[in-house]
């Protein structure tokens, strides 16, 4: 009689950091794909006539838009950051196991300090 | 291997395709990052007169094109993946196609429509 299952209880989860800028990276760009008619009414509206332009600064200027705006800017921050990454490593730069870890600890970190700036600056116009 | 959806005879074009239109829209970005910094105040006026040069328009309607180039082959990245079944992933290509032809001919309007 031989044991033909071997059960070993290793957590299952584990998350490695790499994974999760590829996960946002991807899930950003998805966002932002769907923000680019937003962005071009946007665009319309600021430019159609002055009583337009008066009106999108008072509606951006709500805590909802402000909320929407943060969500925005960072996804776009993020995307760029993870996608001059993306290019580093095309070039061969942070290509090895270890390199590609330190690689997403930058662009973590950097989104972080970018939502904290993102979010002083819009609480403050 | 020509793939549907796929803009260049080789997925390597595509790949040079979605680093060059990346590039361009990196710098635009950070010309906005920089002209929000400078520009503590923003009237109408001073607006209007940034998008009225055509060096504005033309760079702006390039960047726009790039952006739709991007996203698309970012799109079909994403629909390619997930959506195996004939039907809903041609669905989905026709929906992004004509939204991205929306989104152009818009911004067309937008910048040179007067």
């Amino acid at each position: 009689m031989y044991r033909r299952l071997l059960i070993l209880d290793l957590n299952p989860f584990h998350f490695p950091l790499p994974a999760i800028v590829s996960i946002l990276h991807r899930l950003s760009g998805i966002f932002l794909v769907f923000l680019i008619p937003i962005l071009l009414w946007g665009l319309e509206a600021s430019l159609k006539s002055e009583q337009s332009f008066e009106l999108l600064k008072v509606y951006l200027s709500s805590p909802l838009l402000r909320v929407f705006l943060w969500f925005l800017l960072l996804s776009l921050g993020f995307h760029w950051i993870a996608g001059l990454r993306h290019i580093l490593m095309d070039l061969h730069f942070g290509e090895s196991k270890r390199g590609g870890k330190v690689g997403a600890i930058v662009v973590l970190s950097l989104a972080l300090i970018l939502a904290f700036l993102l979010g002083g600056m819009l609480w403050n116009t | 291997m020509e793939y549907l959806g796929s803009l260049g005879r080789t997925g390597l074009f595509d790949w040079l395709l979605q680093r060059l239109t990346a590039l361009l829209l990196a710098v635009y970005a950070l010309f906005w990052v920089v002209y929000f910094i400078i520009q503590k105040e923003l009237n109408y006026l001073h607006w209007k007169n940034l998008f009225i040069q055509p060096e504005m328009r033309f760079i702006t309607v390039l960047v726009l094109l790039s952006l739709l180039i991007h996203a698309w082959i970012g799109i079909w990245i994403v629909i390619t993946d997930y959506l195996k079944f004939w039907f809903f992933r041609y669905f989905a290509f026709a929906l992004f196609l004509l939204g991205f032809c929306y989104c152009f001919i818009f911004g067309m309007s937008i910048l040179w429509g007067h």
